[in-house]
């Protein structure tokens, strides 16, 4: 059943590599080897490689200045930095547009996405901080170093693992991401994708952009696993319960204020304050928009509907990766690990091709849209999945079966126990990641639908924002609960917080 | 192998069987009586026109007759190439169009019935194709719409074409991706040839700044930061009816004299040969080109042409005999060129 | 190995210096965790500091390698004072080494790059050998120096620990509860290698501990801390023979104890007169270690002296076996034997004490 669910994922992958045989060479490679293909490599390329180092830096220093220094109201910036995780790129594109009209280009795309997306750094390295064995440093410093010596060679190379998984991420968010840079004018290849797409439902051309953005993926993919090295950064022995301590700023302590103050307005002030604007603006008229129920009432039930089904299909493959390890599952995991790592685009494009080719009865029909949502946030689950799986004492199973307790019985009475707080961080995950997708949704929604983000969208091209403030609204709050979520799991000693 | 627990594959198995189900039961339109008599049951629509004016029509047009309508909203193209590769299998029963092309892409690949006659009666020969498979329903005027304070009368372009020269470089905005910008390209190609499209796109990608969307090129001629833009008349009508905050700064120009500048785009309506509620199909269209669905055009908010029974234009409007429209014959607009065309300039 | 070498950058390098700390005491917030210790090590020498979690003595050691500042008191490290009014000399510039209690090794890095980590720049150059020199002193095999410490048990880790401390050839050595958590057969032997080692480097070394015989095995001089003070500081002998307290009697050694009655000078108890004390009048604790009590077969009709008991119950422990001894008219006690003669139930023994008892005040 896991291996079913696997050979689900190639289809993207072998969509994009069939039509691009389809296409025939010659006709592949004048699309592709275009100057407009190249102006939006040389933006795609700048994005990521401004961004992604600039959401690392701010991520690990305002993780750093939060778990181990002696600041004031740590805790109050340790919630409102994972805030922006509760808000979708696009809205706050919109905010920040609302704000400031003639935001364009490169460094308006970087500051967008930036300020959206350093939480998906800065939240693995708090957790990755709290578990640090606190000896460790004072072993460092008792050998001669200096505190920042002990910061660059003892703590930076443990938070290694944290880091980089949180750049890749970060990275394949940004090869992903579509509304938030139309909005700003910023041509990327997604952004060209979809405009292929509208213009010619699945044309060569759009095919071959999309050929070129998986590759693209891939090299990341590829990057992040060689800069990651064979290094296991596991805690060796049991380890004291005793926490880190913390430095005392001083003189720099303004400093620090102004750093965390200056980045918690930027990503969570002007998106909140212009959506408050519209709402206030647009009063209690705008609440009464005939669609704003139904999509209310669909996101949710696409949310819960897909957290169920991916949380459900996950767990085969989490429970083999734990329990019965090897080669075959481990390749199990990396084709869904690869497949999710895909812009949501070119999977739902893939989709649609072959149900249309092959499956028409799935055509336009919700379960595809699941299927799509299940392929996309997979790992999500599994990796909650696992680390809940692996916490599990294997004996107490066969314990309470020794006890007369029926296998089934024994299972669920234990070992679903356990795995239930992980299983619903790993749903909480899939939840969140469903609320806030857009453009799978717009190509793949069996007619009439109307999520929450599909109504926010449309609303924004008709230039109306003030109609689509309460959109947005609901889709952060809808948000929040998960955010807490995420933000109390990495207060936690036990969980591990894994990849968003 | 390995052993999964038993109850895993038991939930999984009837979780995919309920899917599957679901799957089918969401993908089967309901049928309605095909033959004759009063319209009943459901019709689906790929509506590329703006949702609210379709939703418009939809909801006069349930309250008369009580078909339920349910809308698939999207692009002229990406409607059109989807009904194309859809085939047979499509569930559509009426496509609209905000533009004629896509239409017409839809009509060669054979796939749209033939109008009733009654309907076609309705609307007068120069906006419908010979071949009698669609209908216009409305229409749009091509505008230049321009910020008085950036650009004086004296400057403003005689013909579309006058956007090439070089000292338009960065002073005129449009918006290339979507169905509306394109439309106009197919009126040029149509009117000038390939050659000269072609060279006016590329000096279109050496001067223009590319938006999303009409709306948004005409709030960024409104807040100043560029001069002029290409789009249609009815964005301007709209926003001035209501606050005005996106056009406030702005005029129209009109391109007239035959200008592929003045092209006045058909919006179509038509009948897919594979529609499961045909009957239904063809009241809707013509409740649309008969007085009641025009009207709404005259009195509504979405400020396009009707061009249908006889129903005047909204008073705020240029009547359509005054723009001095380009003739031509809307199912000869090739969408599928434009987009190549467009590609190779490194529009799209 | 045992020469010293001086080095041009930080931090000092003190030659096997001596500690002294005086009046030392430590809060944090309301709560006083240590008070008036006052502990001196000579140089060279080893001391174990012994108490049970809570006690204060894992604070202590933190004081000692400068993570943490004293509220009150002086440390001193050979001449120079560490730690007082005004003075805050950090860790990193003590050249104080420290083992912690699960030998926190570097996990990004291996072996041999963990025992070099201390090294001086000057030293780089022939880093290799140092490095298997060092693990050669810890009894490790040199080709250990590729692995990473994951890949290592436990008793590894913690002599990979101790190398690295020892690379930089600190004149201290502080060690936190290093063996504890490791085998009993393996601590053992982990113990004496280490001890072995630093004995022969020369190294000041203070030990903190929980563990019985590593208390009195490991250190010339042994610190009982209890309750943030020090109860009682001294050779283990003097500290098993002469405990000033019955805590740490029962702290060091399994005890037999009695209540007993002081009167002129004698003290006496079940087993009769057992010790001299001039200091008390009227009831009082005596102590016995298990050793002084010596028990015979009663042969009957022979006088041996003694005190006459019964053998209530005999649970066999291998080497030795322990007997719960009943005496006539007296309380009952427990008391651990040889296993050469096997004693059954029923049995009535005769007690010898050998050596007086140590009387403590009643509790």
């Amino acid at each position: 059943m896991a291996a079913g669910v696997s050979l689900l994922g190639l289809v993207p992958l072998g969509y994009v590599v069939v039509t691009a045989i389809a296409t025939g060479a010659p006709t592949l490679s004048a699309l592709v080897f275009r100057p407009r293909v190249a102006e939006l490599l040389a933006n795609t390329a700048a994005l990521v490689l401004i961004t992604v180092p600039l959401c690392a830096l701010v991520g690990v220093a305002a993780a750093w200045l939060v778990e181990r220094t002696r600041l004031a109201g740590a805790r109050a910036f340790a919630i409102l930095l994972v805030v922006p995780l509760a808000i979708p790129a696009f809205v706050n594109s919109y905010g920040w547009v609302s704000a400031v009209p003639s935001l364009n280009g490169l460094w308006s795309g970087v500051l967008v996405a930036g300020l959206s997306y350093f939480p998906l750094v800065y939240l693995p390295t708090v957790a990755a901080l709290r578990r640090l064995d606190p000896a460790v440093e004072e072993s460092a410093r008792s050998l001669g170093l200096p505190p920042f010596g002990v910061f660059l060679r003892v703590v930076l190379p443990q938070l290694r693992l944290p880091i980089l998984g949180g750049s890749l991420i970060i990275g394949l968010h940004l090869l992903s991401e579509y509304g938030a840079f139309a909005m700003i004018r910023f041509d990327t290849f997604t952004t060209a994708i979809v405009d292929q797409f509208r213009s010619t439902f699945n044309g060569p051309a759009a095919n071959a952009l999309a050929g070129v953005l998986v590759l693209c993926c891939l090299f990341l993919l590829v990057g992040e696993s060689g800069a990651r090295g064979g290094a296991r950064y596991a805690r060796i022995g049991s380890g004291s319960a005793r926490p880190a301590g913390r430095t005392h700023l001083g003189l720099w302590s303004p400093v620090a204020y102004i750093f965390l103050g200056v980045l918690v307005a930027l990503s969570v002030l002007v998106p909140f304050s212009s959506v408050a604007r519209w709402l206030v603006s647009g009063g209690f008229a705008a609440w009464s928009d005939r669609y704003l129920l139904t999509a209310l009432g669909q996101t949710i039930g696409y949310g819960l509907a897909g957290a169920l089904v991916t949380c459900l299909l996950a767990f085969p493959i989490a429970f083999l990766a734990v329990r019965f390890p090897g080669r075959v599952v481990r390749v199990l995991e990396s084709i869904n690990y690869v497949t999710s790592s895909l812009p949501g685009l070119v999977t739902a494009l893939a989709f649609v091709t072959v149900a249309i080719r092959l499956v028409p009865a799935l055509y336009q029909t919700s379960s595809l849209v699941i299927v799509v949502y299940l392929l996309m946030f997979l790992p999500r689950a599994i990796v909650n999945l696992r680390s809940g799986l692996a916490q599990v004492p294997r004996g107490l199973e066969e314990a309470a079966r020794s006890l007369g307790r029926h296998p089934l019985v024994a299972f669920s009475a234990v070992t679903l126990k356990f795995v239930m707080p992980s299983a619903l961080a790993g749903s909480s995950l899939v939840f969140l990641g469903i609320v806030t997708e857009l453009t799978s949704t717009l190509l793949l929604a069996p007619n009439g639908t109307r999520t929450l983000a599909i109504q926010f969208w449309s609303r924004v091209t008709d230039v109306d924002y003030v109609g689509a403030a309460p959109y947005a609204s609901l889709m952060i709050l809808l948000s929040l609960p998960v955010t807490y979520l995420l933000f109390a799991r990495s207060r936690s000693e036990k969980a591990a917080v894994n990849s968003l | 192998m390995i052993t999964t627990p038993k109850w895993a594959s038991a939930v999984a198995l009837s979780l995919a069987a309920v899917l599957a189900l679901a799957g089918c039961s969401a993908a089967a339109p309901e049928v309605g009586s095909s033959s004759g008599g009063k319209p009943s049951g459901a019709i689906t629509v790929y509506n590329a026109q703006h949702e609210e004016l379709t939703q418009a029509w939809a909801d006069e047009f349930t309250k008369q007759t009580g078909v339920a309508v349910t809308l698939r909203n999207g692009d002229d193209p990406e409607l059109g190439n989807q009904l194309v590769q859809e085939g047979n299998a499509s569930p559509a029963d009426v496509f609209l169009t905000e533009n004629s092309p896509a239409m017409s892409l839809v009509d060669n690949a054979k796939l749209l019935a033939p109008v009733d006659a009654d309907i076609l009666a309705q609307v007068p020969k120069a906006y419908r194709p010979s071949t009698g498979h669609w209908t216009g329903i409305a229409a749009r005027s091509t505008v230049l719409v321009y910020n008085p304070s950036l650009l004086s009368e004296a400057q403003l372009p005689a013909s579309l074409l006058d956007l090439a020269d070089t000292k338009w470089k960065g002073r005129w905005a449009a918006s290339p991706s979507g169905a509306d910008f394109q439309a106009i390209v197919s009126a040029m190609l149509a009117l000038k040839g390939e050659k000269a499209t072609a060279a006016w796109l590329a000096s279109m990608k050496r001067n223009t700044t590319t938006y999303k969307g009409n709306s948004t090129v005409m709030k960024a001629v409104n807040a100043g930061e560029i001069p002029a833009g290409v789009v249609y008349h009815y964005y301007w009508f709209a926003d001035q009816a209501s606050t005005g905050e996106n056009s406030a700064n702005t005029k129209l120009h009109y391109f007239k004299n035959s200008d592929p500048g003045a092209f006045v785009s058909t919006s179509g309506g038509g009948v897919l040969k594979t529609a499961k509620n045909p009957a239904a199909a063809q009241a809707f269209l013509k409740f649309i080109t008969g007085k009641a669905g025009q009207a709404i055009l005259e009195t509504g908010s979405s400020f396009e042409y009707p061009v249908a029974s006889e129903v005047a234009a909204n008073k705020a409007l240029v009547p359509l005999a005054d723009l001095n429209a380009p003739v031509l014959d809307p199912s000869k607009l090739d969408s599928r060129k434009v987009t190549d065309l467009m590609t190779a300039a490194g529009l799209l | 190995m045992n020469e010293i070498r001086s080095r041009a950058v930080e931090p000092r390098a003190f030659d096997h210096s001596a500690i002294v700390m005086a009046g030392v005491g430590k809060r944090y917030g309301e709560t006083s965790v240590l008070e008036s210790i006052d502990l001196s090590v000579p140089a060279g020498s080893k001391t174990v500091i012994v108490g049970s979690s809570g006690s204060g003595k894992s604070t202590l050691l933190r004081l000692l390698s400068g993570f943490d500042f004293p509220d009150a008191g002086t440390i001193h490290i050979g001449a120079d004072m560490v730690a007082g009014p005004g003075v805050a000399i950090p860790a990193h510039r003590r050249g104080v080494g420290h083992v912690a209690q699960d030998g926190a090794l570097f996990p990004h890095l291996t072996v041999g790059q963990n025992v070099g980590f201390g090294l001086n720049r000057h030293e780089r150059g022939d880093r290799s050998a140092m490095v298997a020199e060092l693990l050669d002193l810890v009894s490790l095999d040199p080709a250990l120096a590729s692995r990473r410490p994951d890949e290592l048990s436990g008793g590894q880790q913690q002599r990979v620990a101790l190398a690295r401390a020892m690379a930089r050839r600190p004149g201290v050595m502080l060690l936190d509860e290093p063996f504890s958590s490791l085998d009993t057969g393996l601590r053992a032997s982990t113990r004496e290698l280490v001890s072995a080692a630093l004995t022969a480097a020369g190294i000041t070394t203070v030990l903190v501990t929980h563990d019985r015989a590593e208390a009195l095995t490991f250190g010339d001089q042994v610190a009982v801390l209890r309750d943030g003070r020090l109860a009682q500081v001294g050779t283990p002998t003097a500290l098993y023979c002469s405990p000033t307290d019955l805590a740490t009697a029962r702290f060091l050694g399994d005890v037999v104890i009695f209540e007993a009655n002081a009167s002129a000078g004698q003290v006496r108890c079940p087993l009769g007169v057992v010790a001299r004390c001039t200091s008390l009048n009227g009831g009082c604790t005596a102590l016995f270690r298990p050793e002084q009590l010596v028990i015979d077969l009663l042969v009957p009709g022979a006088d041996t002296g003694g005190i006459v008991a019964r053998i209530a119950a005999a649970e066999f422990q291998g080497s030795s076996q322990l007997l719960t001894l009943e005496i006539a008219g007296g309380p009952g006690l427990e008391l651990p034997v040889a296993s050469g003669i096997h004693y059954r139930v029923g049995d009535q023994v005769t007690i010898h004490t050998i050596g007086d008892a140590i009387v403590f005040p009643a509790s």
